[in-house]
Protein backbone atom coordinates (compact mmCIF):
# COMPACT_ATOMS: atom_id res chain seq x y z
CA UNK A 1 0.00 0.00 0.00
CA UNK A 2 1.70 3.26 -0.83
CA UNK A 3 1.37 6.47 1.27
CA UNK A 4 -1.58 7.75 -1.47
CA UNK A 5 -3.68 4.59 -0.78
CA UNK A 6 -3.39 4.89 3.25
CA UNK A 7 -3.66 8.38 3.22
CA UNK A 8 -7.44 7.38 1.23
CA UNK A 9 -7.98 5.12 3.95
CA UNK A 10 -7.56 8.03 6.27
CA UNK A 11 -10.20 9.41 4.31
CA UNK A 12 -12.61 6.53 4.16
CA UNK A 13 -12.56 4.56 7.36
CA UNK A 14 -11.54 6.81 10.18
CA UNK A 15 -15.16 7.62 10.60
CA UNK A 16 -16.35 4.52 10.37
CA UNK A 17 -14.04 3.15 12.63
CA UNK A 18 -14.11 5.81 15.60
CA UNK A 19 -18.27 5.30 15.40
CA UNK A 20 -17.53 1.70 15.81
CA UNK A 21 -15.82 2.53 18.98
CA UNK A 22 -17.19 5.02 20.17
CA UNK A 23 -20.33 3.11 20.12
CA UNK A 24 -18.57 0.54 21.74
CA UNK A 25 -16.43 1.94 24.61
CA UNK A 26 -18.51 5.15 25.13
CA UNK A 27 -15.32 7.54 25.71
CA UNK A 28 -14.18 9.91 23.36
CA UNK A 29 -10.66 10.40 23.89
CA UNK A 30 -10.11 6.77 24.20
CA UNK A 31 -11.57 6.28 21.17
CA UNK A 32 -9.85 8.62 19.20
CA UNK A 33 -6.56 7.39 20.73
CA UNK A 34 -7.58 3.72 19.38
CA UNK A 35 -7.96 5.54 16.27
CA UNK A 36 -4.60 7.02 16.36
CA UNK A 37 -3.04 3.79 17.18
CA UNK A 38 -4.41 1.60 14.87
CA UNK A 39 -3.48 4.04 11.90
CA UNK A 40 -0.17 3.61 13.71
CA UNK A 41 -0.02 0.26 13.34
CA UNK A 42 -1.64 0.41 10.39
CA UNK A 43 1.79 2.46 8.63
CA UNK A 44 3.96 0.15 10.43
CA UNK A 45 2.71 -2.53 8.21
CA UNK A 46 2.04 -0.25 5.39
CA UNK A 47 4.65 -2.26 2.94
CA UNK A 48 2.48 -5.84 3.71
CA UNK A 49 -1.36 -4.72 4.09
CA UNK A 50 -2.79 -4.47 0.19
CA UNK A 51 -5.55 -1.25 0.13
CA UNK A 52 -8.13 -3.99 -0.03
CA UNK A 53 -7.91 -5.32 3.12
CA UNK A 54 -6.91 -2.33 5.43
CA UNK A 55 -10.43 -1.75 6.35
CA UNK A 56 -11.15 -5.02 8.10
CA UNK A 57 -6.86 -5.01 9.30
CA UNK A 58 -7.96 -1.84 11.24
CA UNK A 59 -11.03 -2.75 12.04
CA UNK A 60 -9.42 -6.14 13.62
CA UNK A 61 -6.75 -4.47 15.40
CA UNK A 62 -9.22 -1.67 16.52
CA UNK A 63 -11.65 -4.18 18.16
CA UNK A 64 -8.65 -6.28 19.83
CA UNK A 65 -7.21 -3.13 21.44
CA UNK A 66 -10.36 -1.69 22.67
CA UNK A 67 -10.86 -5.13 24.35
CA UNK A 68 -7.53 -5.55 25.75
CA UNK A 69 -8.45 -1.37 26.83
CA UNK A 70 -12.00 -2.51 28.30
CA UNK A 71 -10.56 -5.62 30.45
CA UNK A 72 -8.07 -3.13 31.52
CA UNK A 73 -10.57 -1.01 32.87
CA UNK A 74 -12.44 -3.62 34.03
CA UNK A 75 -15.19 -2.28 32.06
CA UNK A 76 -16.19 -5.53 30.38
CA UNK A 77 -19.36 -6.66 30.98
CA UNK A 78 -18.67 -10.39 31.49
CA UNK A 79 -22.59 -11.38 31.20
CA UNK A 80 -23.14 -12.95 27.64
CA UNK A 81 -27.00 -13.05 28.22
CA UNK A 82 -29.08 -9.76 28.02
CA UNK A 83 -30.36 -8.26 31.06
CA UNK A 84 -33.89 -8.15 29.80
CA UNK A 85 -36.69 -6.22 31.23
CA UNK A 86 -34.27 -5.47 34.11
CA UNK A 87 -34.59 -1.73 33.39
CA UNK A 88 -37.62 0.70 33.84
CA UNK A 89 -38.86 2.97 31.20
CA UNK A 90 -39.48 5.90 33.07
CA UNK A 91 -38.35 8.48 30.63
CA UNK A 92 -39.86 9.87 27.55
CA UNK A 93 -39.12 8.89 24.08
CA UNK A 94 -38.76 10.94 20.86
CA UNK A 95 -38.64 7.90 18.27
CA UNK A 96 -37.94 4.18 17.68
CA UNK A 97 -34.29 5.02 16.59
CA UNK A 98 -33.66 6.47 19.91
CA UNK A 99 -35.02 3.71 22.10
CA UNK A 100 -33.48 1.12 19.71
CA UNK A 101 -29.89 3.06 20.97
CA UNK A 102 -30.98 2.79 24.48
CA UNK A 103 -31.12 -1.17 24.00
CA UNK A 104 -27.94 -0.99 21.88
CA UNK A 105 -26.28 0.11 24.97
CA UNK A 106 -27.52 -2.04 27.17
CA UNK A 107 -26.09 -4.79 25.20
CA UNK A 108 -23.33 -7.05 26.32
CA UNK A 109 -20.34 -6.08 24.42
CA UNK A 110 -20.18 -9.34 22.58
CA UNK A 111 -23.32 -8.80 21.03
CA UNK A 112 -23.03 -5.07 20.15
CA UNK A 113 -19.54 -5.57 18.31
CA UNK A 114 -21.12 -8.10 16.35
CA UNK A 115 -24.58 -6.21 15.35
CA UNK A 116 -22.62 -3.25 14.78
CA UNK A 117 -20.15 -4.60 12.70
CA UNK A 118 -22.94 -6.46 10.56
CA UNK A 119 -25.08 -3.08 10.27
CA UNK A 120 -22.80 -0.57 10.39
CA UNK A 121 -20.17 -1.90 7.94
CA UNK A 122 -22.16 -4.72 6.33
CA UNK A 123 -20.15 -7.52 6.67
CA UNK A 124 -20.74 -10.99 6.48
CA UNK A 125 -20.55 -13.79 9.49
CA UNK A 126 -16.88 -15.22 8.32
CA UNK A 127 -15.47 -11.52 8.20
CA UNK A 128 -16.87 -10.73 11.55
CA UNK A 129 -15.72 -13.57 12.88
CA UNK A 130 -11.96 -12.72 11.61
CA UNK A 131 -12.17 -9.19 13.24
CA UNK A 132 -14.21 -10.25 16.20
CA UNK A 133 -11.94 -14.06 16.47
CA UNK A 134 -14.81 -15.79 16.81
CA UNK A 135 -16.40 -18.57 14.39
CA UNK A 136 -18.95 -18.21 11.87
CA UNK A 137 -21.77 -20.06 14.66
CA UNK A 138 -20.72 -17.90 17.41
CA UNK A 139 -21.10 -14.72 15.71
CA UNK A 140 -24.67 -16.17 14.11
CA UNK A 141 -25.59 -16.99 17.79
CA UNK A 142 -24.80 -13.37 19.21
CA UNK A 143 -26.39 -11.16 16.46
CA UNK A 144 -29.33 -13.38 16.58
CA UNK A 145 -29.26 -12.64 20.37
CA UNK A 146 -28.59 -9.45 20.00
CA UNK A 147 -31.87 -9.22 17.90
CA UNK A 148 -34.10 -10.83 19.67
CA UNK A 149 -33.02 -8.65 23.32
CA UNK A 150 -33.84 -5.55 20.64
CA UNK A 151 -36.60 -6.94 19.33
CA UNK A 152 -38.10 -6.91 23.08
CA UNK A 153 -36.44 -4.16 24.09
CA UNK A 154 -38.67 -1.84 21.75
CA UNK A 155 -41.39 -4.17 21.94
CA UNK A 156 -41.75 -3.22 25.74
CA UNK A 157 -40.94 -0.10 25.11
CA UNK A 158 -43.98 0.15 22.94
CA UNK A 159 -45.80 -1.11 25.30
CA UNK A 160 -44.57 1.71 27.94
CA UNK A 161 -45.50 4.58 25.34
CA UNK B 1 -59.11 -79.51 39.66
CA UNK B 2 -62.60 -79.05 41.75
CA UNK B 3 -64.02 -75.56 42.27
CA UNK B 4 -63.67 -74.19 46.27
CA UNK B 5 -64.18 -71.03 47.91
CA UNK B 6 -60.31 -70.18 47.31
CA UNK B 7 -60.86 -70.32 43.40
CA UNK B 8 -64.22 -69.97 42.54
CA UNK B 9 -63.44 -66.37 41.31
CA UNK B 10 -61.16 -67.99 38.17
CA UNK B 11 -64.46 -70.05 37.07
CA UNK B 12 -66.39 -67.14 37.25
CA UNK B 13 -64.28 -65.00 35.33
CA UNK B 14 -63.63 -67.50 32.77
CA UNK B 15 -67.44 -68.77 32.85
CA UNK B 16 -68.15 -65.11 31.57
CA UNK B 17 -65.23 -64.93 28.99
CA UNK B 18 -66.49 -68.67 27.44
CA UNK B 19 -63.58 -70.47 28.64
CA UNK B 20 -64.75 -73.26 30.53
CA UNK B 21 -66.33 -76.41 29.14
CA UNK B 22 -69.73 -77.97 29.26
CA UNK B 23 -68.22 -80.32 32.48
CA UNK B 24 -66.29 -77.61 34.18
CA UNK B 25 -69.99 -75.30 33.32
CA UNK B 26 -72.34 -77.79 35.23
CA UNK B 27 -69.38 -78.17 38.18
CA UNK B 28 -69.42 -74.43 38.31
CA UNK B 29 -73.65 -74.08 38.55
CA UNK B 30 -73.78 -77.36 41.43
CA UNK B 31 -71.17 -75.11 43.25
CA UNK B 32 -73.31 -72.22 43.02
CA UNK B 33 -76.52 -74.43 43.95
CA UNK B 34 -74.61 -75.64 46.90
CA UNK B 35 -73.75 -71.88 48.10
CA UNK B 36 -76.35 -69.68 47.22
CA UNK B 37 -74.24 -66.47 49.01
CA UNK B 38 -72.17 -66.63 46.48
CA UNK B 39 -74.78 -66.20 43.32
CA UNK B 40 -74.51 -62.20 43.55
CA UNK B 41 -71.20 -62.50 42.93
CA UNK B 42 -71.50 -64.45 39.96
CA UNK B 43 -73.98 -61.88 38.29
CA UNK B 44 -71.91 -58.84 39.25
CA UNK B 45 -69.27 -60.23 37.31
CA UNK B 46 -71.91 -60.55 34.74
CA UNK B 47 -72.81 -57.08 34.53
CA UNK B 48 -69.39 -55.50 34.20
CA UNK B 49 -68.28 -55.18 30.45
CA UNK B 50 -66.03 -52.98 28.73
CA UNK B 51 -68.44 -52.87 26.02
CA UNK B 52 -70.16 -50.93 28.52
CA UNK B 53 -68.08 -47.98 29.47
CA UNK B 54 -68.65 -44.26 28.75
CA UNK B 55 -66.31 -43.42 25.94
CA UNK B 56 -63.59 -40.77 27.53
CA UNK B 57 -62.40 -38.40 24.82
CA UNK B 58 -59.08 -36.17 25.33
CA UNK B 59 -60.68 -32.49 23.85
CA UNK B 60 -57.57 -31.08 22.88
CA UNK B 61 -55.73 -33.22 20.39
CA UNK B 62 -55.12 -30.43 17.84
CA UNK B 63 -52.55 -29.39 20.63
CA UNK B 64 -50.63 -32.45 21.05
CA UNK B 65 -49.96 -32.07 17.27
CA UNK B 66 -46.93 -30.84 15.64
CA UNK B 67 -47.06 -28.99 12.48
CA UNK B 68 -45.24 -30.07 9.95
CA UNK B 69 -44.69 -26.46 8.23
CA UNK B 70 -40.87 -25.34 8.54
CA UNK B 71 -42.15 -21.94 10.02
CA UNK B 72 -44.05 -22.31 13.15
CA UNK B 73 -44.69 -20.60 16.66
CA UNK B 74 -41.84 -22.32 17.69
CA UNK B 75 -39.46 -21.08 15.61
CA UNK B 76 -40.62 -17.65 14.50
CA UNK B 77 -38.23 -15.80 15.71
CA UNK B 78 -35.32 -17.44 13.94
CA UNK B 79 -36.52 -17.40 10.96
CA UNK B 80 -37.63 -13.80 11.50
CA UNK B 81 -34.29 -13.14 12.16
CA UNK B 82 -33.17 -14.50 9.47
CA UNK B 83 -35.10 -12.63 7.01
CA UNK B 84 -34.34 -9.17 8.13
CA UNK B 85 -30.50 -10.87 8.15
CA UNK B 86 -31.35 -11.46 4.12
CA UNK B 87 -30.11 -15.10 4.58
CA UNK B 88 -33.37 -16.85 4.41
CA UNK B 89 -33.89 -18.74 1.27
CA UNK B 90 -36.73 -18.07 -1.53
CA UNK B 91 -38.76 -20.75 -0.26
CA UNK B 92 -38.62 -20.28 3.19
CA UNK B 93 -39.49 -16.39 2.65
CA UNK B 94 -42.76 -18.16 0.78
CA UNK B 95 -43.32 -20.35 3.91
CA UNK B 96 -42.84 -17.23 6.20
CA UNK B 97 -45.26 -14.79 4.31
CA UNK B 98 -47.77 -18.06 4.41
CA UNK B 99 -47.12 -18.58 8.19
CA UNK B 100 -47.88 -14.62 8.87
CA UNK B 101 -51.32 -15.15 6.66
CA UNK B 102 -52.62 -17.51 8.60
CA UNK B 103 -51.40 -15.86 11.88
CA UNK B 104 -51.77 -12.15 11.66
CA UNK B 105 -50.71 -11.43 15.25
CA UNK B 106 -47.25 -12.59 14.47
CA UNK B 107 -46.67 -9.52 11.56
CA UNK B 108 -46.23 -6.91 14.83
CA UNK B 109 -43.42 -9.25 15.83
CA UNK B 110 -41.82 -9.47 11.99
CA UNK B 111 -42.54 -5.42 12.33
CA UNK B 112 -40.50 -4.72 15.15
CA UNK B 113 -37.91 -7.23 14.17
CA UNK B 114 -37.15 -4.93 11.48
CA UNK B 115 -36.79 -1.54 13.59
CA UNK B 116 -33.65 -3.85 15.41
CA UNK B 117 -31.76 -2.58 12.13
CA UNK B 118 -29.20 -0.34 12.60
CA UNK B 119 -28.22 2.27 11.07
CA UNK B 120 -24.47 4.79 11.58
CA UNK B 121 -24.92 7.32 13.09
CA UNK B 122 -23.19 9.92 10.29
CA UNK B 123 -23.54 12.88 12.57
CA UNK B 124 -20.31 10.89 14.55
CA UNK B 125 -16.87 11.61 12.72
CA UNK B 126 -13.40 11.37 13.22
CA UNK B 127 -12.89 15.46 12.81
CA UNK B 128 -9.20 15.28 12.85
CA UNK B 129 -8.63 13.17 9.82
CA UNK B 130 -5.18 15.17 8.73
CA UNK B 131 -3.47 14.21 12.00
CA UNK B 132 -3.35 10.87 10.69
CA UNK B 133 -2.05 11.59 7.64
CA UNK B 134 1.52 10.54 6.27
CA UNK B 135 3.45 12.72 4.27
CA UNK B 136 4.90 11.34 0.86
CA UNK B 137 8.19 9.87 1.70
CA UNK B 138 10.43 11.69 -0.78
CA UNK B 139 13.48 11.18 0.83
CA UNK B 140 13.39 7.72 0.12
CA UNK B 141 12.11 8.13 -3.24
CA UNK B 142 15.43 10.18 -3.64
CA UNK B 143 17.40 7.89 -2.49
CA UNK B 144 16.12 5.50 -5.37
CA UNK B 145 16.74 7.83 -7.86
CA UNK B 146 20.30 8.60 -6.60
CA UNK B 147 21.04 4.90 -6.82
CA UNK B 148 19.91 4.45 -10.10
CA UNK B 149 21.43 7.17 -11.80
CA UNK B 150 24.76 5.83 -10.12
CA UNK B 151 23.72 2.52 -11.17
CA UNK B 152 23.50 4.48 -14.88
CA UNK B 153 26.44 6.09 -14.60
CA UNK B 154 28.28 3.09 -13.93
CA UNK B 155 26.51 1.44 -16.93
CA UNK B 156 26.96 4.07 -18.93
CA UNK B 157 30.82 4.03 -17.95
CA UNK B 158 31.15 0.54 -18.77
CA UNK B 159 29.82 0.49 -22.37
CA UNK B 160 31.69 3.70 -23.02
CA UNK B 161 34.86 2.00 -21.81
CA UNK B 162 34.13 -1.57 -23.74
CA UNK B 163 32.46 0.09 -27.04
CA UNK B 164 34.11 -1.13 -30.23
CA UNK B 165 35.85 1.80 -31.99
CA UNK B 166 33.29 2.91 -34.46
CA UNK B 167 35.25 3.61 -38.28
CA UNK B 168 35.44 7.48 -38.90
CA UNK B 169 33.67 7.77 -41.60
CA UNK B 170 32.04 10.73 -43.39
CA UNK B 171 29.66 10.13 -45.89
CA UNK B 172 29.48 12.85 -48.31
CA UNK B 173 26.62 12.53 -51.69
CA UNK B 174 27.83 13.86 -55.11
CA UNK B 175 25.73 14.89 -57.91
CA UNK B 176 26.14 13.27 -61.61
CA UNK B 177 27.25 16.03 -62.76
CA UNK B 178 29.65 16.95 -59.98
CA UNK B 179 33.46 16.49 -60.32
CA UNK B 180 34.90 14.79 -57.32
CA UNK B 181 36.86 17.86 -55.93
CA UNK B 182 34.87 17.94 -53.15
CA UNK B 183 35.51 14.47 -52.08
CA UNK B 184 39.04 14.83 -53.29
CA UNK B 185 39.78 17.48 -50.89
CA UNK B 186 38.52 15.68 -47.63
CA UNK B 187 40.77 12.56 -48.66
CA UNK B 188 43.98 12.91 -46.21
CA UNK B 189 47.00 10.11 -46.48
CA UNK B 190 45.50 7.74 -44.17
CA UNK B 191 42.23 7.67 -45.12
CA UNK B 192 40.32 6.09 -48.44
CA UNK B 193 37.73 6.57 -50.16
CA UNK B 194 34.64 4.19 -50.71
CA UNK B 195 32.23 4.97 -53.49
CA UNK B 196 29.91 2.45 -55.89
CA UNK B 197 31.92 3.06 -58.07
CA UNK B 198 35.45 1.41 -58.85
CA UNK B 199 36.33 4.29 -61.06
CA UNK B 200 35.60 7.04 -58.48
CA UNK B 201 37.91 5.29 -55.42
CA UNK B 202 40.75 4.79 -57.88
CA UNK B 203 44.17 6.80 -58.05
CA UNK B 204 43.27 10.50 -57.16
CA UNK B 205 44.41 11.44 -60.83
CA UNK B 206 42.25 9.24 -62.58
CA UNK B 207 38.94 10.39 -60.40
CA UNK B 208 36.51 11.46 -62.74
CA UNK B 209 33.10 12.54 -63.28
CA UNK B 210 30.38 9.54 -62.36
CA UNK B 211 27.43 8.42 -63.99
CA UNK B 212 25.62 6.16 -62.31
CA UNK B 213 23.47 5.85 -59.51
CA UNK B 214 22.92 9.42 -58.66
CA UNK B 215 23.29 10.63 -56.20
CA UNK B 216 26.54 8.73 -55.12
CA UNK B 217 27.54 8.09 -51.63
CA UNK B 218 30.83 8.37 -51.04
CA UNK B 219 32.58 6.98 -47.65
CA UNK B 220 36.14 8.20 -46.75
CA UNK B 221 37.55 5.94 -44.32
CA UNK B 222 40.54 5.80 -42.06
CA UNK B 223 42.68 2.51 -43.44
CA UNK B 224 43.40 1.41 -40.42
CA UNK B 225 39.26 0.39 -39.75
CA UNK B 226 38.05 -3.16 -39.35
CA UNK B 227 36.61 -3.73 -42.87
CA UNK B 228 33.65 -5.54 -40.90
CA UNK B 229 32.76 -2.33 -39.13
CA UNK B 230 33.45 -0.44 -42.39
CA UNK B 231 30.72 -2.79 -43.81
CA UNK B 232 28.54 -2.35 -41.13
CA UNK B 233 28.45 1.86 -40.99
CA UNK B 234 27.91 1.55 -44.37
CA UNK B 235 24.63 -0.49 -44.59
CA UNK B 236 23.04 2.18 -41.74
CA UNK B 237 23.79 4.54 -44.53
CA UNK B 238 23.38 3.78 -47.45
CA UNK B 239 19.64 2.86 -48.89
CA UNK B 240 19.89 1.96 -52.29
CA UNK B 241 20.02 -1.93 -52.01
CA UNK B 242 22.27 -1.66 -55.62
CA UNK B 243 24.49 0.60 -54.49
CA UNK B 244 24.98 -1.13 -51.29
CA UNK B 245 25.97 -4.01 -52.69
CA UNK B 246 28.29 -2.60 -54.89
CA UNK B 247 29.76 -0.39 -52.32
CA UNK B 248 30.18 -3.83 -49.81
CA UNK B 249 31.51 -5.55 -52.82
CA UNK B 250 34.11 -2.74 -52.94
CA UNK B 251 35.15 -3.68 -49.65
CA UNK B 252 35.56 -6.91 -49.69
CA UNK B 253 37.65 -6.68 -52.49
CA UNK B 254 40.16 -4.36 -51.24
CA UNK B 255 43.33 -6.52 -50.28
CA UNK B 256 44.00 -7.18 -46.97
CA UNK B 257 46.75 -6.24 -44.75
CA UNK B 258 49.77 -7.97 -43.91
CA UNK B 259 49.60 -7.60 -40.87
CA UNK B 260 46.56 -6.88 -39.35
CA UNK B 261 44.93 -8.91 -41.60
CA UNK B 262 41.71 -7.26 -41.51
CA UNK B 263 42.20 -3.51 -42.12
CA UNK B 264 41.89 -1.75 -45.29
CA UNK B 265 45.15 -2.15 -47.04
CA UNK B 266 48.16 -0.08 -46.29
CA UNK B 267 48.84 0.09 -50.25
CA UNK B 268 46.16 2.04 -51.43
CA UNK B 269 46.82 4.74 -53.14
CA UNK B 270 48.46 7.90 -51.61
CA UNK B 271 45.78 10.65 -52.93
CA UNK B 272 46.85 13.55 -51.25
CA UNK B 273 49.63 14.74 -48.98
CA UNK B 274 47.26 16.82 -46.50
CA UNK B 275 47.56 16.03 -42.89
CA UNK B 276 44.66 14.57 -41.07
CA UNK B 277 44.45 17.37 -38.91
CA UNK B 278 42.82 16.29 -35.34
CA UNK B 279 44.89 16.61 -32.39
CA UNK B 280 41.99 16.58 -29.58
CA UNK B 281 40.13 13.75 -31.45
CA UNK B 282 40.92 10.42 -28.78
CA UNK B 283 40.26 12.58 -25.67
CA UNK B 284 37.95 15.06 -26.67
CA UNK B 285 35.93 11.68 -27.75
CA UNK B 286 36.21 9.65 -24.84
CA UNK B 287 35.36 12.24 -22.25
CA UNK B 288 32.12 13.67 -24.20
CA UNK B 289 31.30 9.59 -25.21
CA UNK B 290 31.02 9.14 -21.66
CA UNK B 291 29.24 12.39 -20.55
CA UNK B 292 26.78 12.02 -23.51
CA UNK B 293 26.44 8.23 -22.48
CA UNK B 294 25.62 9.49 -18.83
CA UNK B 295 22.68 11.69 -19.93
CA UNK B 296 20.95 9.31 -22.08
CA UNK B 297 21.21 7.11 -19.28
CA UNK B 298 19.84 9.08 -16.92
CA UNK B 299 17.72 10.46 -19.02
CA UNK B 300 15.90 6.93 -19.17
CA UNK B 301 15.75 6.40 -15.86
CA UNK B 302 13.88 9.61 -15.67
CA UNK B 303 11.37 8.21 -18.98
CA UNK B 304 10.85 5.31 -16.99
CA UNK B 305 10.32 6.81 -13.65
CA UNK B 306 7.41 9.49 -15.32
CA UNK B 307 10.16 12.69 -14.15
CA UNK B 308 9.61 15.46 -16.87
CA UNK B 309 12.58 16.46 -18.52
CA UNK B 310 14.13 17.42 -21.98
CA UNK B 311 16.68 16.33 -23.94
CA UNK B 312 18.41 18.08 -27.08
CA UNK B 313 21.36 17.32 -28.92
CA UNK B 314 23.31 19.78 -31.51
CA UNK B 315 24.75 18.71 -34.57
CA UNK B 316 27.47 20.03 -36.65
CA UNK B 317 26.61 20.08 -40.76
CA UNK B 318 28.51 16.94 -41.34
CA UNK B 319 25.52 15.20 -38.97
CA UNK B 320 27.83 15.05 -35.88
CA UNK B 321 26.51 15.53 -32.46
CA UNK B 322 28.75 17.99 -30.79
CA UNK B 323 26.57 18.53 -27.69
CA UNK B 324 23.49 17.01 -25.70
CA UNK B 325 21.48 18.89 -23.05
CA UNK B 326 19.49 17.72 -20.35
CA UNK B 327 17.03 19.62 -18.94
CA UNK B 328 14.85 19.07 -15.62
CA UNK B 329 12.62 21.74 -14.36
CA UNK B 330 14.83 24.77 -14.04
CA UNK B 331 18.19 22.91 -14.06
CA UNK B 332 20.06 22.10 -16.99
CA UNK B 333 23.05 20.13 -17.83
CA UNK B 334 24.83 20.78 -20.72
CA UNK B 335 27.73 18.68 -22.44
CA UNK B 336 30.03 19.58 -25.88
CA UNK B 337 32.49 18.20 -27.63
CA UNK B 338 36.15 20.28 -27.17
CA UNK B 339 37.05 22.54 -29.51
CA UNK B 340 33.25 22.18 -30.94
CA UNK B 341 31.43 25.52 -31.96
CA UNK B 342 28.83 24.72 -29.42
Amino acid sequence: MTADEFNRCVDLHADNLYRFILKNIKDVHKAKDIVQDTYEKLWVRVDDVASTNAKSYMFTVAYRTMIDLMRRDKKQDRLEESHLFTVSHNRQYSDAKEILNEALNKLPEIQRSVIMLRDYEGYDYNEIGDITGLNESQVKVYIFRARKFLKSYIGSIEAVI
Amino acid sequence: MSISQYNYEAYFLDYHEGRLDAEATRELMAFLAFHPELQDEFESFEAVSLNDVEEIKFENKESLKRSVSPVNASNFDEIAVQHIEGTLNTSLTNELLSFLKLHPEYQKHLDIYKLTKLTPDTTIIFEDKDSLKRKIRRPVVYYYWSAAASVAILIAGYFMLNKPKQPNITIASLNKTTDTTAVNSKIQSNTIAIASTKNFISNKSHHRTVAVNSPIPVAIVNKQERREDIKQVIKSTVQNPDTLSRITQFVTNIPKDSNTNNTLVQQQPTINNKEFINPDKKESKSVFSFASNTIKGIGKIFKHGGVEFHKYYSKEDSGRVIAYQLTVGDNRYTVARKNSLY
